[in-house]
């Protein structure tokens, strides 16, 4: 298994993560990779700029008349801020639906500031809290468009789910029966698919509207809503926002639950997988920092305003510095990590 | 370094955690191994029960008026709770020390309805919701009891440290120069040894616990009892050592440690046991605890049916409907990979 980053403590290697990267032009080649690119992962929140397409595609936008701005929500995995909240709730308004309709169930915010605040005056979130509430009401405005029920529309079996299903195998040119199909955290389907598809149809959220593809609009007004409207994409603080925001856009990244993370190169048409195997999000950031760093994306000066994702500290409960994650891979020279558990780490404290 | 749990999604495996496994006897005898048991890591608070033992040993803890449930504390993660909070602030109290004199820094309390409740009331959480508070406490104690600055107890050339170092040295057989050290999150001293030194400790716990003849009986047995009596002391409330050493009644020590550390004394069978994680996920620990417990044949039925909840552990949506499990896989000899269709 290839090591892309090690955790350490007092200059000793404490923890190890192991991962593959997939990065694929919007030719469908593979243009660098770190282990199996034909290892099936579940889309999982990366998805939502790719099932965007089923909506953006449909004429849903504007005959609801929906903003890039609330495009960007819906392919958000927002942190629950009153900004996200109203954005989701405009949607709502537009196409006629109550909130009582969305199905993403009852979760904390991901903000801690909301969250803490909810605990304060004992309230129990409501579904439109939840990071996906923006993604179900963009499901919900491709029902009305349609005419399907708004009830269920979770359920795999349900018109829209077919839609959604059929659309991504469309956009991959394969028959609809050989996208597999999964539960996410929300309840909403998810889709099995290889790291090289993923970060080909990512290359293709990169290509836009250059592409000759039948969904290369659709690709494009999506890019723009996620590069437009950075904080909608995840929140304030958040990794997604800052290095979209920092990149000005020449990075488009969008997390997936489990160590999911993929990017939209656009300058080089290039799409992005990667799949931590642990599934903990702390060890992506410093992989996806590292990759557009090799691939000339990031310079330093951006590199250095996103230091707390490139090169998170290790701190002990007094606040002090006792360790750092660091990666172990170069993407460039197909080199992976050989650090054993206990190593001394060599420069600790300085990114090598 | 071995797979030993995956994590599954619509019966494929999603996630992967590797790590290492080692059980020895007391005398250092290897019964089970996944991965090269010569790894080093960092004990972490699974070296509680250890770091406790010259407190006991010297008979500090009997002049201190330290009760079993006291002992318990000093051996735990715990979760922050009122009980743990009044343990804990009885000792200081006894000691006429404040809460001042402890020096394991501030975090929020792992219990999440305490946190809740500070939260609610806008209160900021103490050095007593600190997990290791317990441990700091039983430090100080130790210093009243031998006349040593109570200011600098977690500096690592503190006569307190110097005594673990040594006490360690004992139960491990590694020599006290090349037992590396480093900080741990409560800013004490935390050991580097090889996992199956540290499983060779645990074993020496649970073995000198029923040998009169050893010097750290005594010490040992305490620690086993209290452990035992006050497993909601050790960790807290729906925890998993706490309901590990509920279940089980008598029969061993269990121990978790950050970034994925566990460890297990077995009494009757004289078995140390030390599980790492790799990559730190604690969501893997506890099945593959379990995992290893059934292998041991420590667990009947009954405890079984008690503790079943960590061995297959769960994933829920947010309509609490099943969508995956994480599933120890050890014993298993195939090689498991990521996509990997699975029952």
């Amino acid at each position: 298994m290839p090591q892309l980053v090690v955790r350490t403590r007092s200059g000793r290697v404490e923890s190890i993560h192991h991962g593959y990267i997939c990065i694929t032009d919007s030719d469908g080649k593979i243009v660098y990779s770190i282990g199996n690119p034909q290892a099936r992962i579940f889309l999982r929140s990366s998805g939502k700029p790719i099932i965007a397409n089923a909506l953006v595609n449909s004429g849903a936008i504007e005959k609801f008349n929906l903003s890039l701005k609330e495009l960007a929500v819906i392919v958000s995995s927002h942190d629950g801020t009153a900004y996200h909240r109203r954005i989701v709730k405009s949607i709502l308004n537009k196409i006629g639906v109550s909130e009582k309709y969305l199905e993403c169930g009852r979760k904390n915010p991901e903000s801690p500031k909301v969250k803490k605040a909810l605990m304060m005056l004992n309230i129990r979130p409501g579904p439109i809290f939840s990071n996906c509430s923006g993604k179900h009401a963009g499901v919900l405005a491709l029902c009305k468009y349609y005419g399907y029920p708004v009830e269920g529309y979770t359920n795999p079996a349900h018109p829209v789910q077919q839609l959604i299903r059929s659309t991504i195998a469309d956009i991959l040119n394969l028959g609809t029966e050989n996208i597999i199909v999964g539960m996410d955290g929300c309840t909403m389907p998810t889709y099995n698919l290889s790291l090289y598809q993923v970060s080909y149809l990512y290359s293709l959220l990169a290509h836009g509207k250059q592409h000759k593809g039948k969904y290369s609009d659709s690709f494009e007004i999506i890019k723009n809503a996620m590069t437009r409207y950075p904080k909608a994409v995840k929140g304030k603080g958040t990794f997604c926002t800052d290095l979209i925001y920092y990149s000005e856009g020449r990075a488009v990244g969008k997390i997936g639950a489990e160590g999911i993370y993929c990017i939209a190169i656009p300058e080089r048409k290039l799409g992005v997988c990667i799949k931590m195997f642990d599934g903990h999000p702390r060890t992506s950031y410093p992989v996806v920092v590292r990759v557009l760093e090799e691939l000339g994306i990031l310079d330093a000066e951006t590199v250095r305003k996103l230091d707390q994702w490139t090169f998170p500290k290790v701190r002990n409960d007094k606040g002090d510095t006792v360790g750092y994650l660091h990666t172990s891979f170069s993407l460039l020279n197909n080199e992976t990590g050989s650090f054993e558990l206990g190593d001394n780490y060599p420069k600790e404290g300085t990114r090598i | 370094m071995k797979t030993l749990a995956v994590v599954t999604r619509g019966g494929y495996v999603e996630s992967i955690h590797q790590g290492f496994i080692c059980v020895v006897d007391s005398e250092g005898r290897v019964i089970y191994q996944k991965g090269d048991i010569n790894t080093s890591i960092f004990f972490r608070s699974a070296a509680k029960p250890i770091q406790i033992i010259p407190f006991i040993h010297s008979g500090g803890a009997q002049k201190m008026g330290y009760s079993l449930k006291e002992i318990a504390i000093a051996c735990a993660s715990h979760t922050g709770e009122v009980m743990h909070q009044e343990t804990v602030l009885g000792i200081l109290r006894r000691l006429g020390l404040n809460t001042d004199d402890l020096h394991c820094g501030i975090m929020s309390p792992y219990n999440h309805d305490e946190n809740k409740r500070l939260i609610a009331r806008n209160e900021k959480p103490t050095v007593l919701h600190v997990s290791c508070s317990g441990k700091h406490a039983a430090m100080l104690a130790y210093c009243r009891y031998k006349g040593y600055d109570i200011r600098t107890y977690e500096k690592p050339d503190h006569p307190v440290q110097k005594e673990i170092l040594k006490t360690l040295s004992y139960f491990t057989g590694e020599e006290e120069d090349t037992i590396a050290t480093g900080t741990d999150g409560c800013g004490l001293p935390i050991f580097m040894l090889p996992i199956k030194k540290i499983a060779l400790s645990y074993a020496r716990i649970v073995q000198y616990a029923q040998d009169r003849n050893s010097e750290y009986y005594e010490a040992c047995k305490t620690i086993f009892e209290a452990m035992n009596e006050y497993p909601e002391m050790v960790a807290g409330t729906k925890e998993f050592c706490t309901e590990l050493m509920q279940a089980t009644k008598g029969k061993l020590i269990a121990k978790i440690g950050a970034e994925s550390v566990y460890c297990v004394g077995v009494k009757d069978k004289k078995l140390g046991m030390c599980i790492k994680i790799a990559d730190g996920g604690e969501r893997a620990v506890f099945p593959v605890v379990m995992e290893m417990l059934l292998e041991l044949d420590v667990l009947d039925k009954s405890e079984y049916e008690k503790l079943k909840h960590w061995h297959r552990a769960e994933l829920l949506n947010h309509r609490k409907e099943n969508v995956g499990d994480i599933i120890p896989v050890f014993r298993q000899n195939d090689d498991i990979y990521i996509g990997q269709k699975i029952k």
